[in-house]
Parts: C-alpha cells; sequence; structure tokens
C-alpha cells in the first residue's frame, strides 16, 4: 500500500511539473518576442557596451509595465567584433531568431547587414551610422539621429551661432573622412560660415609642427576635426602650446570624458556634437533622468561606459518601439512594426529627446533623415554637459534648407 | 578600327583633350540648362539638329550640391526626354521619354544593336569599369527603346575638380551617320539633338547659385571617329529656389492692382512674363523689371482669390574661366515656369 501511494504522489508530482515545463514553455513561444541589437564590444577600434546595457535596462522596464502588447521582450544581443563576417553572421542570426527589430550600432559594416535584414523585412531602428550612405538611404532603415556623419555637418551651423566667422576644417587621410568633410564643407556655405582652410591630417601624424603651422597661418578661429581622438587630441596639444587656441570642434561618438581627460586642458570648453545629450544633464532633460532611472532599476549604471550615447540611443529606441507597439493590434511582428513605422508620418515624441516621424521621407539626397536631432555638448570639470542655452537641440535637415 | 576601339580611344583622347587648351573648331553648339526645384533637378542638353552628332557628354554638377548614389538595381530616380533625327527615316524627328533606373556594373542592356555588360560600355567611354553609379536611360519611341548608360561619379574633396564640380554624368553615344551596317552605329542612325533628364531621387541643394558645365565631344561627320580637338563646353546657372509672390489691392472703379516679385535664388528675374488668373479666367499681364518686379491693373473685387503664373525666359551669361581647358560657347539662365500661392484681393 504504502508502496503504491508512493508511486501515485511521485506520478502526480510527475504530471505537475510536465504540465508546468509545458505551460512555461508554451508561454515563451507564443509570447516572447526578440529584439535584436547589434554592436561591436571591446574590439581595438570600437567599443560599444552601452548598446545591450541601454537596451536590456528599457526591456526590463517595459516587461514590468506588461510587455510589448502583452509580449515579454527578450534582447538578444550579438558582438560584431568590427569584423565583417562576424557582423553579417550577426544579421544572418537576427534572422533566424525572428528578430521584430534590428537596433544598436551596426557600424563600419552596415552595408553587410542591411541587405540581410531587408531581404527579411526586419526593420532597423534608432541606428547612429558611421557615415555609410546606405545608412540614409535604404527604406528598411528608421532613424532620428545621425552619428557622426551628421554631427559633423551639425558643427559649422553651432559655430556660427557662437559667432566664429573663420572655419578650419581637418579630416584624416581616409574617403569616409574626405566626405564627411566634403559634406561639413557644403553645410558650412549654407550655414554662412567662412572657410579659412582645409587640411588633410593623417591618422598616423606623430610630429604636428608643420599641420600647426597650417593652422596658425590660416587663423581659425573655429576647428572642427574629422579625425581619430588620438591625433585629433595631439593636435589640440600642439597648437595649444604654441599659442594657436580656436574653438575646437569634434563628436561625440570620438571625444568623450575619457578622451577628454586624455587630451587634458585643450579639451575644456570645446564643443561637441552629439545624437543625444550627455546623462550628466539630466536635470534638464527628463528623459535623461528616465534612463538613469531605468538603468539603475536594471543595474546597468555601475559602469559609466554604460551610460554614452549609443546607450541612450538603444534606450529610446525601445520606447520608440514601444510607442509604435500601442498602434499594432496583436502580437508585434517584424512585418507589422515594419508597417507601423513606415505609416508613422506625424512626429512622435519619444521622452521629449525626439520628435521624429518615422515614415516620412527626407530630401533626396538623404531619404531616410527626415529630421536628424542634434545636441551640442561641451566638458566641464571633466564632465561632459550641455553647451547650454545659446546651443539647442539642431534639427539638421531643416538647417540644410534643401530645396529638395 | 573596331568601334570599341574607336571609342577606347575616345577614353584616352578626352584626357588628353582636357590636359591640354585647344582652340578647336567647334562644328557643335551645345547650351545647358540644369536647375532644382522642388520636383527634382533637371538637366538639359541641346544643340542645333546641323550640328556634328555628339559622341560624349560629360555633366558636371554644381559644387555643393549633395548627391545620393548608392540606390538599389532597378529603382526609378528620375525621367529622361530626349529628340533625335532619325537620317534612316529621311531626317525623321523622333520624340524619346522613359525613365532612369539604377543599374550595376553587371547589368547588361542592348546598346548599338548588342548585349552587353554596362561596365564593358563603361570601359569604353570613360576608361574604366567602376564607378560610383550606374545609371540607364530608357528611351522609348515608335515602339522601340533605346537603351542608354550613364556613368556617374562623386568626385572627392581630395580631387582638384571638386573645386568646381561635385559629380560627373558621363554619356558617349554611338555613331549616327556611319554607312548602315557598320557595327556599333546608332539605331535608326538617330542623332541625338537634344536631352532633358529629371532626377528626383538624388540631388539635393540649399537656396542658392550654383554654376553646372557640360563637356562635349563630337563626332568627325560621317566617320565616326570623335573630333578630340573639337571638344566644347558650355555653362549654365543653377539659381534656386523660384519664386513669385504677389499681393492685390482693390481699387475703387472695380479695379484691382496687383504687384509682386519674380526671383531665382533670391534675387530678382527681368522679363518674366507675368499672367494672372481670377478662377480660370486670365484677366491680366505683367512684365517683370529689372529687380523682377512687376504691376498690372485688372478687374477683379475685394475678397476675390487670385493666382499668378510666371515665365521668365532663358536669359543669357557669361562664361566663367575654371578648371576646364576648353573653349566655352555658351553660359545661360534656364527658364522656368513658376506659381504664386493663392492671394486674396484685399
Amino acid at each position: 500500500m504504502k508502496r503504491r501511494t508512493s508511486t501515485a504522489v511521485v506520478a502526480v508530482l510527475a504530471l505537475v511539473a510536465a504540465l508546468v515545463t509545458a505551460v512555461s514553455a508554451g508561454a515563451r513561444s507564443q509570447g516572447d518576442v526578440t529584439i535584436f541589437v547589434a554592436a561591436p564590444v571591446a574590439t581595438p577600434i570600437e567599443n560599444y557596451p552601452d548598446a545591450p546595457a541601454g537596451a536590456e535596462a528599457a526591456a526590463a522596464a517595459i516587461n514590468k509595465a506588461g510587455g510589448l502588447n502583452g509580449s515579454q521582450i527578450k534582447i538578444s544581443f550579438c558582438n560584431t567584433q568590427s569584423n565583417p563576417n562576424v557582423a553579417q553572421a550577426c544579421a544572418r542570426q537576427a534572422v533566424s531568431e525572428k528578430a521584430i527589430a534590428y537596433i544598436g550600432y551596426p557600424g563600419t559594416q552596415s552595408p553587410l547587414q542591411i541587405p540581410i535584414l531587408k531581404a527579411a523585412g526586419i526593420p532597423i531602428i534608432g541606428f547612429r551610422s558611421s557615415g555609410n550612405p546606405v545608412d540614409w538611404t535604404d527604406p528598411t532603415v528608421f532613424t532620428p539621429v545621425g552619428g557622426p556623419a551628421s554631427a559633423y555637418q551639425a558643427l559649422p551651423f553651432a559655430f556660427k551661432t557662437l559667432g566664429k566667422k573663420r572655419l578650419f576644417i581637418s579630416y584624416q587621410d581616409v574617403p569616409s573622412a574626405a566626405n564627411n568633410a566634403k559634406n561639413a564643407l557644403r553645410a558650412a556655405k549654407i550655414a554662412g560660415i567662412p572657410i579659412a582652410g582645409t587640411m588633410v591630417l593623417p591618422g598616423a601624424t606623430t610630429d604636428f609642427a608643420p599641420f600647426v603651422q597650417k593652422l596658425r597661418e590660416a587663423n581659425p578661429d573655429a576647428v572642427m576635426f574629422i579625425n581619430s581622438p588620438g591625433v585629433s587630441g595631439g593636435m589640440m596639444r600642439a597648437a595649444e602650446s604654441l599659442g594657436v587656441k580656436p574653438l575646437w570642434g569634434h563628436n561625440s561618438g570620438s571625444i568623450g570624458e575619457p578622451e577628454a581627460a586624455q587630451i587634458g586642458d585643450p579639451s575644456k570648453n570645446m564643443l561637441i556634437a552629439s545624437d543625444y545629450p550627455s546623462f550628466r544633464d539630466s536635470t534638464q532633460y527628463p528623459g535623461i533622468r528616465k534612463f538613469l532611472a531605468e538603468m539603475q532599476a536594471a543595474g546597468k549604471d555601475g559602469d559609466p561606459v554604460n551610460l554614452k550615447v549609443t546607450g541612450i540611443s538603444t534606450w529610446l529606441t525601445m520606447k520608440l518601439i514601444q510607442q509604435l507597439a500601442k498602434g499594432i493590434k496583436g502580437e508585434v511582428t517584424n512585418a507589422n512594426l515594419m508597417a507601423a513605422l513606415k505609416g508613422a508620418a506625424k512626429p512622435i515624441n519619444v521622452e521629449g529627446l525626439v520628435n521624429w516621424a518615422p515614415g516620412a521621407k527626407g530630401p533626396a539626397a538623404i531619404p531616410r533623415w527626415s529630421s536628424i536631432g542634434v545636441y551640442f555638448l561641451t566638458f566641464r570639470n571633466g564632465q561632459a554637459v550641455s553647451w547650454g542655452k545659446e546651443l539647442p537641440q539642431l534639427d539638421l535637415v531643416k538647417a540644410l534648407k534643401y530645396v529638395r | 578600327m573596331t568601334r570599341r576601339g574607336r571609342l577606347g580611344l575616345l577614353g584616352v583622347s578626352l584626357v588628353v583633350a582636357l590636359m591640354v587648351t585647344v582652340q578647336a573648331f567647334a562644328a557643335i553648339n551645345p547650351t545647358l540648362d540644369a536647375t532644382t526645384q522642388a520636383s527634382g533637378t533637371t538637366i538639359t542638353y541641346a544643340q542645333g539638329t546641323g550640328d556634328d552628332p555628339p559622341a560624349a557628354i560629360t555633366f558636371y554638377v554644381a559644387k555643393d550640391y549633395a548627391a545620393l548614389l548608392s540606390q538599389s538595381e532597378g529603382d526609378k530616380i528620375g525621367t529622361a526626354a530626349g529628340t533625335a533625327i532619325a537620317g534612316d527615316l529621311g531626317g525623321a524627328t523622333l520624340k524619346l521619354s522613359g525613365d532612369i533606373t539604377v543599374a550595376l556594373g553587371t547589368t547588361t542592356i542592348s546598346f548599338a544593336g548588342a548585349t552587353v555588360p554596362i561596365s564593358a560600355l563603361s570601359v569604353q567611354c570613360t576608361g574604366t569599369p567602376t564607378h560610383s553609379a550606374f545609371w540607364i536611360l530608357n528611351l522609348s519611341a515608335s515602339g522601340q527603346t533605346l537603351q542608354v548608360p550613364a556613368f556617374v561619379d562623386d568626385i572627392p574633396l581630395t580631387n582638384p575638380l571638386s573645386s568646381t564640380a561635385n559629380n560627373r554624368i558621363q554619356i558617349c553615344l554611338p555613331p549616327p551617320d556611319v554607312p548602315a551596317g557598320t557595327p556599333g552605329r546608332a539605331s535608326l542612325g538617330a542623332r541625338v539633338v537634344s536631352a532633358t533628364l529629371t532626377l528626383t531621387e538624388v540631388f539635393s541643394a540649399a537656396p542658392g547659385w550654383y554654376l553646372w558645365h557640360v563637356i562635349v565631344t563630337p563626332y568627325n561627320p560621317g566617320r565616326g571617329t570623335p573630333n578630340v580637338a573639337g571638344t566644347i563646353s558650355a555653362q549654365s546657372y543653377d539659381r534656386t529656389p523660384q519664386a513669385l509672390t504677389a499681393t492685390a489691392k482693390a481699387g475703387a472703379d472695380g479695379k484691382a492692382t496687383v504687384r509682386g516679385r519674380v526671383t531665382a535664388g533670391f534675387r530678382g528675374v527681368a522679363g518674366a512674363t507675368v499672367t494672372i488668373k481670377n478662377g480660370d479666367q486670365e484677366v491680366g499681364t505683367a512684365k517683370t523689371t529689372p529687380g523682377g518686379r512687376f504691376k498690372a491693373t485688372i478687374d477683379a473685387a475685394a475678397g476675390d482669390e487670385l493666382v499668378a503664373t510666371a515665365v521668365a525666359p532663358v536669359g543669357k551669361a557669361k562664361c566663367q574661366q575654371g578648371w576646364f581647358p576648353v573653349n566655352c560657347v555658351s553660359a545661360q539662365f534656364p527658364s522656368f515656369t513658376v506659381t504664386s500661392d493663392p492671394f486674396a484681393v484685399s
């Protein structure tokens, strides 16, 4: 009898366990949606651990509030390793995992990833461009920010607003930098700031003296770098030591607090163009305050690198997806999310940090840039903070005033 | 020499021609009109009907334009229209029109009677198989389609030419006046005398004045060989945006006075003909002054809603000496048509 009873108990327990397993497995397979984050982390040239951190913090908050139309969000992360083959593998992984969206920082390998995602109908959202034209061309890309490509075009407008009259543009000896310089020259003309000169500053420069001499001869009151942080900092230090002290300008992807610390004094009060405000500016921007709170709640705020601009970008992209999901009936899929993005012709305010219509079309030369926001920062006491009221957020597309 | 060889030679010869200043006999008198409006960028090339046939036409897109050259194969980026005189049809004028689409170097097209990859035509025309973009002008007339490739490049900042132009669009045409049956001869012996490219998905430009260039090499008549020494250029001032603003004030006698201004690139345009309509009815016309202003007295009452349309004439301009070491034979301000927003008589 005892043996029969115990056998029955074991059988019942096993049945209950099996049912529980089946139910939970069923809930996962029917209810979860995957949002895929891709970014290079800890490579010799790139490091964006903030990309998954921001997305995971937002997912935790959204899931706690009931998820995306009732589905729990699963963040799947792939480190592109700054490697073309790995980047392509990341895109293929997103397809195999049936991701509803691809976010993060695809970086210089975007031309390899976008076609794979496009073929699978997966929208690429909120993506900070590293300068490949496909980033502002492909109809499956939806972004309110332009990364360094837009920062370099925004800087001339800021210098003009600050009353500068002689802009000098330094650029690296690579085609993408030359292309960015060309765009910056065009923006300078539109902004109405005269060009004092341009120069190619090679990435391998160690002797800055001849370049400083060229700068001295041009006598600019503003200088923007389309160069790596290393040569930019070297040039700034060499120039200031010889008494050449214009207002320096760069983009936030290249010069953040660690780089500013390495550059030292010349970085103080320099002008930085950024896709988003600094995480230091939580008082000024409620959206940043909320970002910090959710990063803290998710335990992601311990390392300041997680609070950088790509972290804000992925966090905000998740919030955009959450807003769009409200207009979608039933489970969110890549197809209905793509349709919602294309159909969003009116601006959507996302946490007060972007006001953007994902479905709107931009000018002919930049069709996926309907509205591109750029913030201006500087370094004070070693911290990246808002420049202040003199330089509010710029809508670059509006500033460019393109007729077509 | 084969046609392919001749065109290959053309590519090399054009470079040579650009390296030296040649005061060549020009048996061709081209004009260029280029401008950008909200509807797109329009580039019009034209030459006299009796001029030598063009072998190569290269458009230099104005400096400070922004261009998108990364569209996908098959994407439509605009339309093309043109006029050709068909020698095989007794000199009949052919009106050609169709779409401009994006291609790859591997895309094959039918050109001068053969099916060839665009990259091969590119080598013949420009000396290189690689370009920033390849376009196909699909020109149709009388049930026939003529596919003309265009080879498009960005001009990088490191190239001194970037101080003059943002992009280069190169087109080579087959010879129309060699004996029928000659390999590579133009279909129907068609000689192009005008071509208009309207590009809607490529160029952006901020308000301002820009200078476009075209460089043309004609064929030696009847020989099918390029007359490199006859290479010449033409220029077009591109003034954008074009605008017509107007106001109307009612008088005591059932008349109203309309005042306004026609501008291009924020400067007044002289000699434009302004037509004023009240509903469907034309109620007055005027000519603009050198400052672009006009005034007309019309029959209209307070509250009437009017619309004005201006047609600006082609304006002659002076050729600017610049980077191109070839003779410039014409420069002009393009004609344009602009319509005001509706305005009420107050």
